[in-house]
């Protein structure tokens, strides 16, 4: 069973409260000021009590207010507040104990108490127009990380915090290039960045990784680092400046471009290394921008390979053979509630054991809005890896053939196993019991 | 690879492609164009300043493929490579001009409008921002290779293992699927999504899945219909893909799967090669 939550005990949750509204501050100024309301309430009610009133100010209608001892601390308060008002003392020693009242209590902490909440409100909305530090107490599980900034993590964290999704995995993002990552003026809305963290460092590093966490991510997304060597970076982004042309092609010269290209891969597939000698279960994808880098990663443990120039080139090959395929690519692409996805879909329930022909009829008699177009199933690897073992390799079978082809058993009669998946396309992901056949 | 600067023209050549700027992603376009499955490879016409880089190969994908040395924005270069006779036209971002790419990339559909509006227009887009220039072109396909790998890096930590699936359909060889857009068949004219559905499941001569189906609409950008200059409205082909079968999510021109198929509608299927439906 996956556990997304944050797992953040109560003693945490008063930490987050304190760190974020700097209440240790006013924790402070208020115990100030309860001590010097004791001191000057207990002070007034010693020096006072005792005070007889004279006739003359009987008769102008003053009282003793601090003849009781409770009654010295209710008017004491008055004190903080406002003032002396109707609550004079009567005796000089009341007189410095009243001073003292006045001047630390209203004229010190309380002043300093309302110059601290401005300060307090100010921090906070600026600290709202950027991604939050990652906490260090927060331990999180089954999350997202994110290595190297770029404009493309803005999408990222609007698809993957998009309200259709109903896990919404916290997503910790870890670089050097930014000192802030603004939130606002950006097309994500802002509740989407909710579960969104910000790390400062240096994503090839080993420390930096378990700081956010790596050891227990589900997912380990490495971009390309666009500003790789072009310079450092701080201060506020401009959105409306040309980010990935202008750090991927900052000098004309082809070669120039050629050997920065390589660089950045081979930063990517470095700490795509590094994360899986981690945590070798992370799902790790790193994105690509030379083709020719697809070799280096065919060495190592890294899940997949996202090469922007492959997918755009062969997107544009199709286009110009099916027109108005992009269309088709771009909506699949896009997760809304609206449109369609590819997804895997587990093998469960009353679909085990029945062949992927028999299940494409299941879906079309119980009318689901899904389309089956394939299935994904592991088998043993035919090489032994580097210490003599045998390793299974993953399968994607799509539109399996109906013909028995003598070389795979792959085709519509295979029979799906417990650990299967089936490739759908729908609008959302298949969960229902009657798809999987259990009424 | 033809290496004498003999024009296209000269050379009668008609129904081809004509490329734009010679980038990093040429050779894999090329290679996928030409690739083994494809029935009748259409030749290549490459348009560039940077005539050196086009390497001289005798790869048998490199077989069709002619240079005409120029400026792919230039009017005079244009016709030289028979933009009036081509069939599909690829304007590829040109990486020397940074950040002036797209500009440029606006300027040459321009000019291939202006010779010959009827070609298929496909425009590599290198930032999204510039997307709304082309609202005033008539660009028949804007592919952003930003936007599409940050979609289908976000579907990678959704699903793990999709981008597999992606390149499959994406790659045009012998035993990969590719995504193809084919009429309707005689025989399903007037009949359901949901009847095509079934039949292709049982039918063995060809391993086909139908995945959507275009239909002829009337084209609106922005709510605003859109007409020629005659006044006329502008009918396009809409696609939908996994037709729905209940009524939330039919709207507007989304068709449900019991729509009943027409004459100028297409079906959009999973294949290993071009399906082959008259038959039927």
């Amino acid at each position: 069973m996956e556990r997304h939550r944050v797992w953040i005990s109560f003693r945490s949750f008063i930490a987050n409260l304190i760190d974020r509204y700097q209440l240790n501050t006013i924790f402070k100024l208020l115990i100030y000021l309860v001590l010097i309301w004791i001191i000057g309430s207990t002070w007034l009610y010693f020096t006072e009590k005792d005070y007889k009133l004279t006739q003359t100010e009987i008769a102008r209608g003053e009282v003793n207010y601090f003849d009781s001892f409770v009654g010295s601390f209710r008017n004491n308060i008055i004190y903080i507040f406002s003032g002396f008002e109707d609550y004079v003392p009567h005796t000089t020693a009341g007189w410095f104990g009243s001073i003292f009242v006045m001047l630390f209590g209203s004229l010190g902490v309380m002043a300093l108490l309302i110059g601290n909440v401005t300060t307090i409100i100010q921090e906070g909305t600026r600290r709202a127009q950027f991604v939050r530090r990652k906490p260090t107490y927060g331990k999180f599980h089954h999350h997202i990380v994110i290595c190297n900034w770029s404009k493309k993590v803005y999408e990222i964290i609007n698809q993957l915090h998009d309200p259709v999704l109903t896990e919404q995995k916290p997503i910790v993002i870890v670089s050097e290039s930014a000192d802030q990552i603004p939130i606002k003026y950006t097309n994500v809305p802002l509740s989407r960045f909710k579960n969104v963290y910000y790390i400062k460092g240096d994503p090839t590093s080993t420390e930096i990784l378990l700081l956010a966490g790596i050891e227990r991510a589900k997912t380990a997304i490495i971009l390309a680092d666009e500003r790789l060597g072009i310079r450092k970076y701080s201060g506020m982004l401009d959105n409306t400046s040309n980010d990935s042309t202008d750090r991927l092609f900052a000098s004309s010269d082809p070669t120039d471009v050629k050997n920065r290209r390589k660089l950045i891969d081979a930063k990517s597939i470095l700490i795509g290394m590094v994360a899986e000698s981690i945590n070798p279960e992370v799902h790790t994808a790193v994105e690509l921008v030379d083709s020719h880098s697809r070799i280096h990663f065919e060495r190592t443990r890294i899940d997949e390979i996202i090469c922007a120039d492959t997918i755009a080139s062969k997107l544009i090959a199709q286009c110009a053979t099916t027109n108005g395929l992009s269309e088709f690519y771009v909506r699949l692409l896009t997760a809304t509630q609206d449109s369609n996805e590819i997804y895997f879909v587990k093998v469960n329930g009353g679909l085990i054991d029945k062949t992927f022909r028999q299940v494409q009829k299941i879906v079309l008699e119980r009318k689901l809005d899904t389309i089956l177009i394939g299935f994904v199933t592991k088998r043993k690897k035919e090489t032994l890896d580097r210490h003599g073992k045998q390793v299974d390799e993953r399968v994607v079978v799509i539109n399996p053939k109906s013909k028995e082809n003598m070389n795979s058993n792959f085709n519509r009669n295979y029979v799906l196993g417990k650990n299967d998946y089936l490739i759908a396309i729908a609008y959302e992901k298949p969960s229902n019991p009657n798809f999987f056949l259990t009424d | 690879m033809e290496e004498r600067e003999i024009s296209a023209e000269e050379r009668k050549i008609r129904d081809h492609i004509v490329m734009c700027n010679w980038t990093s992603k040429s050779d894999e376009i090329i290679k996928e164009l030409h690739s083994g499955v494809i029935r009748d490879p259409r030749p290549i016409v490459v348009v560039t300043t940077q005539r050196g880089k086009v390497p001289e190969s005798s790869e048998p994908h490199y077989q069709g493929v002619l240079v005409v040395p120029g400026d792919p924005a230039d009017d005079r270069t244009l016709i030289r490579a028979g933009i009036e006779y081509a069939n599909t036209a690829i304007v590829l971002a040109d990486e020397t001009q940074g950040e002036h790419a797209d500009t440029k990339s606006i300027l040459i559909s321009l000019a291939i409008e202006a010779i010959q509006p009827r070609v298929h227009t496909i425009v590599e887009l290198l930032n999204s921002k510039h997307r709304g220039h082309f609202d005033h072109t008539y660009v028949d396909e804007i592919t952003c290779v930003d936007e599409l790998s940050e979609k289908l890096i976000a579907q990678c930590a959704i699903t793990h293992g999709i981008s597999d699936v992606y390149l499959h359909l994406l790659t045009a060889t012998d035993d990969t699927n590719e995504v193809y857009m084919v009429d309707v068949p005689r025989r399903f004219v007037g009949k359901t999504f949901r009847e095509l559905e079934h039949f292709l499941i049982d039918y063995e001569e060809q391993d086909i899945i139908p995945v959507g189906l275009v239909t002829q609409e009337v084209m609106e950008k922005k709510g605003q219909i859109l007409r020629n200059h005659g006044g006329k409205e502008i009918v396009g082909g809409f696609l939908t893909i996994n037709p729905p079968g209940d009524n939330v999510h039919v709207d507007g021109k989304r068709k449900s799967r019991d729509y009943k198929l027409q004459e100028e509608d297409k079906i959009v299927v999973i294949a290993y090669e071009y399906p082959e439906l008259e038959q039927l």
